[in-house]
């Protein structure tokens, strides 16, 4: 019976479809030009006045809060994207988002085009693995390394 | 997507009816760009509308081309003005009829762009639009910052130093308002014209320079009282010993008024006294540096920031003047681009000026002859009606070698290169001389000689700070390549990817954002914008794939900066690209691709995110773009020439040298310098 189902909603879907399909072939037929003939540029479309941005985090079991300068934008929840409309062209947000336990990540949206912004967020105790970290100098201030002219330069 | 001209069969006529030769007047206008298309094998059957921009125009006579046409839309007509000078008399015609007659169309409006930044479609008719053009439109109108966001209300821009000349409604503003706050007196003038420059003192230097001018003066006034003469000038005169010393406190002296007149025209232009940072009177403070960079960008003065020849020469003119020659600029890029020439006379002492030619004609027939002349023209036009006005001019021919396909290639000349590193085993600076500067020049080859059209100061790589993996900085030389090259890619508002070796302090800045002040990624040096690495255009050198294979890119490229100190200054150095001021890089690729067969790719998306950690904040680049892209088909030569060699050092030390005055861990080893193409040279942003 459920089989049965099945066939009958999939093959009203092939029909469906091939309906569709024959009317957007009969539509293309209507205002195909003919043969030989140049064909009329199509006007550009009109684009929409705001833009979309679609702010996640990774992993996305994290909850994140994204401020934009004074304002709190949202909240990403987990599997929850943040949605935000713009005005198109308005200029870039730099953002901040927060995740509890994570390294704080500004980062920029931009209101050229609909956007997605996925943002990775490192755990505080991971955060040796970012570009930039370094070893702190001991106390002692240090010392010139060598170098790899066999301290040719700096040799004292 | 490939950018499809609609005109290209129209060109492709034209082209056959023998236009390659020398230009006829009325052809200036974008006619290369139709060209450049026509090199697109895809581009076959593409409808041409009837009145498309640049198309050819029918012949139309002199007489019919000057009837008044008022009645037209701005549009359709532009701005003739006939008659002698002091009584002519401005008519509006029809714009079309006048490229007819062999005018061309000087662009006066708000939203004129150079060619770089121009709107482009692709044959459909679908917009490829330039992510920078609304920017740059809206830093030259003062009403956008650098990232696009709106300026402060009564906040200035003042790019023209940076490749963004201001827009005719701005010049506009700035002559009227000048007319009712001129900020000039003689007294002042004088005061001014009395110094060549004013010594900078440091203002942690104050005391002990006044100490040290204090015992100068003990000297020689003893010295004078000796000698029994009544004045310090007949000390210098019979004492030639003590002439300097004379001289010196004379200059000093002059300076003091001098300090005092600048403080107050620089208060009174709203450079001076009007910011967060505090000013004291007499010194050249923080306050005073920033107003007199504000000064210089305002009137395109390139010297660094303080008060120089240059700088205190404009400061000593009228108001007025400056301005004019701020018009004057203005209108030069726009006769460039309109005639899309280039010459400008830095190719040889006897080359041909056809810039500063064709920007001469173009002001006499608009009767800006000065700045009189040019108040009464903002005067008579409203700034609504700059929203679109055209003027209509007569220009010559150029010459002979100017087609729409030229035969153009690219020289850089490395001059004079150290390879040695700059400093002593104990760290202590060394001086690396150089004689003859880098240099890049520009040729087209006709009639089997090459013509240098034009020939600029440019960069060569030197001894750069990088960043490697162990989060210490070290030294680094950054080549220049030598040899054949090629430029496949030229993109306007290119993003430069910050190579992981780009050190972290430059790659973030304070910013107020939504009302908050934080810090940010620091988007200046990535771009697109006028101040990031590659500047507002490149063109990416390669080494052609031979057999199927990719193009070889070493991160070398020839590129707009708006670090033009290091262009013209002897101890200036770039990563390894070769930089030109803005607005000269912009006029080159303008040209080129308005000269040479070329296909529009538009905006060249990516999804560029990287992250970093500065002081407990992860800072993520995101560019969702590289740039606007043109490819030239087939690319255009380059040759990068040795230069010579100075020095002990023969060859470029490889990998990364410490710095002297660099604090390591005691034992921590010397990375090896990463080897990738963005490491090497300026690096990033490549394909």
């Amino acid at each position: 019976m459920k089989r049965r189902a099945r066939f009958t909603v999939a093959a009203l879907a092939v029909a469906i479809g091939a309906i569709a399909f024959a009317m957007v072939a009969v539509a293309e037929d209507a205002v195909a030009p003919a043969a030989g003939a140049a064909p009329a540029p199509a006007p550009p479309k009109p684009q929409s006045a705001n833009v979309r941005i679609v702010f996640t985090v990774l992993p996305s079991t994290k909850k994140a809060t994204v401020q934009w300068g004074k304002k709190k934008l949202g909240v990403i929840a987990p599997h929850a994207p943040l949605i935000v409309q713009r005005p198109r062209d308005s200029g870039p947000l730099d953002v901040v988002v927060r995740a509890e336990g994570c390294v704080p990540v500004q980062t920029r949206a931009y209101t050229f085009e609909d956007s997605k912004v996925a943002v990775k967020v490192t755990p505080n105790d991971q955060k040796n693995t970012l570009l930039g970290y370094r070893e702190e100098v001991p106390a002692d201030g240090g010392a010139p390394a060598g170098n790899p002219d066999g301290g040719a330069f700096f040799s004292r | 997507m490939r950018g499809k001209n609609p005109l290209a069969i129209a060109v492709l006529v034209a082209a056959g009816c023998g236009c390659s030769g020398a230009s006829t007047p009325g052809s200036h206008s974008g006619d290369s760009r139709t060209a450049a298309n026509t090199a697109t094998p895809t581009q076959t059957t593409t409808a041409v509308p009837p009145r498309a921009k640049n198309a050819p125009r029918a012949h139309v006579s002199e007489e019919e081309a000057r009837k008044p046409r008022a009645d037209l839309p701005p549009d359709k007509r532009a701005l003739l003005i006939v008659g002698e000078p002091g009584h002519g008399e401005e008519r509006w015609i029809d714009a079309d009829a006048a490229e007819g007659a062999g005018y061309t169309l000087l662009d006066l409006s708000d939203d004129w762009t150079p060619f770089i930044f121009e709107e482009q479609a692709t044959a459909e008719g679908e917009p490829l639009p330039n992510r920078y053009r609304r920017i740059f439109l809206g830093l030259a109108n003062d009403q956008l910052d650098e990232d696009g966001e709106p300026l402060e209300p009564g906040a200035k821009n003042y790019l023209e130093l940076y490749g963004i000349p201001p827009s005719l409604s701005v010049l506009r503003a700035r002559f009227v308002q000048d007319e009712e706050h001129p900020c000039h007196d003689q007294e002042s003038a004088d005061a001014i014209d009395a110094v060549e420059t004013v010594t900078y003192v440091a203002p942690a230097d104050i005391k002990k320079d006044e100490r040290r001018l204090a015992k100068v003066r003990d000297e020689v006034e003893k010295a004078r009282k000796k000698a029994h003469l009544a004045t310090l000038d007949e000390l210098a005169e019979k004492q030639p010993a003590m002439a300097p010393k004379v001289k010196m406190l004379a200059r000093r002296a002059a300076e003091k008024p001098a300090m005092a007149a600048v403080e107050r025209r620089l208060t009174c232009e709203g450079l001076l006294g009007r910011g967060k940072v505090k000013h004291t009177t007499g010194i050249y403070d923080d306050a005073m540096r920033l107003a007199v960079r504000g000064f210089q960008q305002k009137h395109m003065i390139y010297e660094a920031n303080y008060l120089r020849r240059k700088t205190v020469d404009a400061l000593a003119r009228p108001l007025i003047d400056n301005d004019y020659d701020d018009l004057t600029r203005a209108i030069r890029e726009r006769v460039v681009s309109a005639a899309a020439i280039l010459e400008d006379g830095s190719a040889s002492k006897n080359s041909r000026n056809l810039v500063d030619e064709y920007l001469k004609t173009a002001l006499d027939q608009l009767q800006l002859t000065d700045g009189a002349a040019a108040l009464a023209f903002f005067k008579r036009h409203p700034p609504t009606e700059f929203k679109r006005f055209r003027a209509a001019i007569k220009l010559p021919a150029r010459p002979d070698y100017y087609s729409d396909n030229m035969d153009l290639s690219i020289v850089v000349d490395r001059g004079d290169v150290w390879y040695d590193l700059p400093f002593t085993p104990e760290g202590h600076y060394k001086p690396q001389p150089r004689k003859k500067f880098p240099s890049l020049t520009l040729y087209t080859k006709a009639g089997g000689k090459q013509i240098a059209l034009a020939k600029w100061r440019t960069t060569i790589g030197g001894w750069r700070s990088e960043q490697a993996g162990n989060g210490y900085e070290y030294f680094r030389y950054k080549q220049s390549d030598v040899g054949p090259r090629v430029i496949r890619n030229v993109v306007s508002g290119p993003v430069w990817i910050a190579p992981a070796s780009t050190p972290i302090r430059s790659l973030t800045k304070g910013k107020t954002v939504n009302g908050k002040w934080q810090r940010v990624v620091n988007y200046d040096e990535l771009g697109p914008g006028y101040l990031s690495a590659y500047g507002l255009i490149a063109g990416y050198f390669v080494v052609p794939g031979q057999n199927g294979r990719n193009d070889w890119d070493n991160g070398v490229r020839a590129h707009g900066s708006s670090d033009y100190l290091s262009i013209y200054s002897a101890n200036g150095f770039s990563h390894g690209c070769h930089r030109l001021p803005n607005h000269i890089a912009i006029r080159m690729y303008s040209f080129i691709l308005q000269h040479r067969p070329m296909t529009i790719v538009g905006d060249k998306s990516m999804n560029f995110a990287r992250q970093f950690l500065s002081k407990e904040t992860a800072f993520e680049i995101r560019l969702p773009s590289r740039g606007y892209y043109y490819v030239l088909e087939p690319p255009l030569p380059v040759n990068v020439l040795e230069g010579e060699i100075k020095g002990d050092q023969k060859k470029p030390i490889a990998g990364y040298v410490p710095t002297p005055w660099g604090k390591y861990p005691p034992g921590l080893p010397v990375p090896p310098a990463p080897d990738s193409a963005e490491a090497k040279a300026g690096g990033g942003g490549g394909e």
